[in-house]
């Protein structure tokens, strides 16, 4: 029994697709570097936004490498006498790309954003959503598109999107206390009133 | 069982193939012809990866014109380009298991398809080594094994002993003479020896018509390969 099962795992083509390719050696890498930088204790908040936006760009690159790949290896013959829709080989093949961003986004990302100040992506949830969709459209792009120099120049797309998006998100955050405002004339009528003092209820109001 | 009447098949303004009728039934057939003769056109046809220009073309019993002829006809097909590629990074074994999947074999049934077709081609010990690391013979037999792999009731190879040493072409040949039996097998080539340590009978294609289709044997009755090509050769 188990090892039928074991025969049939070394076989099914979702678990190739997982274990091959690009994606799952960028996760290994992702969690490596992760793991080391909580060690050693340098994850501070710079490092944070840099790593996120290093991790999309990385996985951006897998995702529209790994979508080419028809072309690149030339197997598009494998699919043009398939019993197997174009769709069905379309989600086989996109299953890496999408699930190994997610899975580096939610246990390692994450929790790397209770350190963000600026109120960026903060949930681990929203972040392998994005990653996830950033990757299934590269991946996308890559099929649609297969051409080698896709993949790099989705890379620093990616990238430099996730930091324009970083800096508007700075600039509107509020990262120190308010500037003090000038003084201004005292105005009795304008003074805070007494919250100490006790408040009628508005039921007991005529 | 192939039946074609008055097939064309046409690429742009080119005609690949020129409105020949062929019937080949369960055996080993063979399809030579010179360089630009139609074969690899007419072999794709046959494969329902590009559909006929003209005329009509039943596989196994189905029309392969129609979506419910493809799936049925593919279900039941081997089919190996003359140039194709694989997934590099894949084993051998996962690579089979790949292509029983495309095949809709069913899963239970897939790690014994992918064993059985190893041995098939002498690739059991390989079955677990990365298809980067194979040379260009090892490549043409997983080639192979991919197209054998659903135990196929039409087997298309085209032009499928480029690159084995003798000892494996040999073993190759006794292979289709073993699927030959209970299947329909189309062998392109451009090999004599291809021809006659395999094959039941040998279609000659030139310029997109059919110059001969009769025995082996019958071929060299008639002044061989060069006496039915004629001027239609390279």
């Amino acid at each position: 029994m188990l090892s039928s099962v074991r025969d049939r795992a070394r076989v099914s083509p979702l678990l190739t697709e997982l274990r091959r390719g690009p994606a799952f050696k960028v996760f290994c890498a992702v969690v490596a570097v992760e793991v080391l930088l909580r060690a050693t204790g340098t994850l501070f908040v710079p490092w944070s936004l840099s790593t996120v936006g290093l991790t999309v760009s990385a996985f951006t690159v897998c995702a529209g490498w790994h979508g080419a790949r028809e072309r690149r290896c030339r197997t598009r013959w494998l699919g043009q006498v398939a019993v197997r829709s174009a769709l069905h080989r379309f989600l086989l093949a996109a299953v890496p790309a999408v699930f190994w961003p997610m899975a580096a986004a939610l246990p390692v990302l994450g929790p790397s954003f209770e350190y963000d100040p600026v109120g960026l992506l903060v949930f681990g949830g929203t972040l392998a959503q994005f990653v996830a969709l950033a990757a299934l459209a590269a991946f996308a792009l890559g099929r649609l598109l297969p051409f080698r120099l896709l993949a790099p120049a989705l890379a620093v797309g990616g990238y430099f999107l996730l930091a324009l998006m970083s800096v508007g998100a700075l600039a509107g955050s509020e990262t120190s206390p308010p500037e003090p405002k000038p003084a201004a004339e005292p105005n009795p009528s304008a003074a805070e009133p007494d919250r100490s003092a006790p408040v009628p209820h508005s039921e007991e109001t005529p | 069982m192939i039946t074609a009447d008055d097939l064309t098949i046409r690429h742009r303004r080119r005609t690949a193939v020129d409105g020949i009728t062929l019937r080949l039934a369960t055996g080993v057939h063979g399809l030579l012809g010179p360089n630009g003769a139609g074969k690899t056109s007419l072999m794709r046809v046959l494969a329902t990866a590009a559909p006929p220009s003209a005329g009509r073309l039943g596989l196994l019993g189905e029309d392969p014109t129609h979506y419910s002829g493809i799936q049925a006809v593919r279900r039941r097909l081997g089919y190996l380009p003359q140039e194709f590629g694989v997934y590099r990074h894949f084993t051998v074994r996962e690579f089979l298991g790949y292509a029983a999947w495309l095949k809709d074999v069913p899963g239970h049934e897939v790690p014994a398809a992918v064993e059985r077709a190893a041995q098939r081609t002498d690739l059991t010990d390989r079955l677990d080594t990365r298809l980067r690391t194979l040379s260009g013979g090892m490549k043409q037999r997983v080639g192979i094994a991919q197209a054998v792999v659903n135990d196929p009731a039409l087997l298309l190879l085209d032009e499928p002993t480029t690159g084995l040493d003798p000892r494996q072409r040999e073993r190759f040949h006794a292979l289709l003479r073993e699927i030959g039996q209970e299947a329909t097998v189309v062998v392109s080539t451009h090999l004599m020896e291809d021809v006659t340590g395999a094959c039941d009978d040998v279609t000659v294609l030139a310029s997109g018509k059919v110059r001969f289709h009769g025995p082996v044997d019958a071929l060299a009755a008639v002044g061989g390969y060069s006496a039915v090509v004629g001027d239609g050769g390279d």
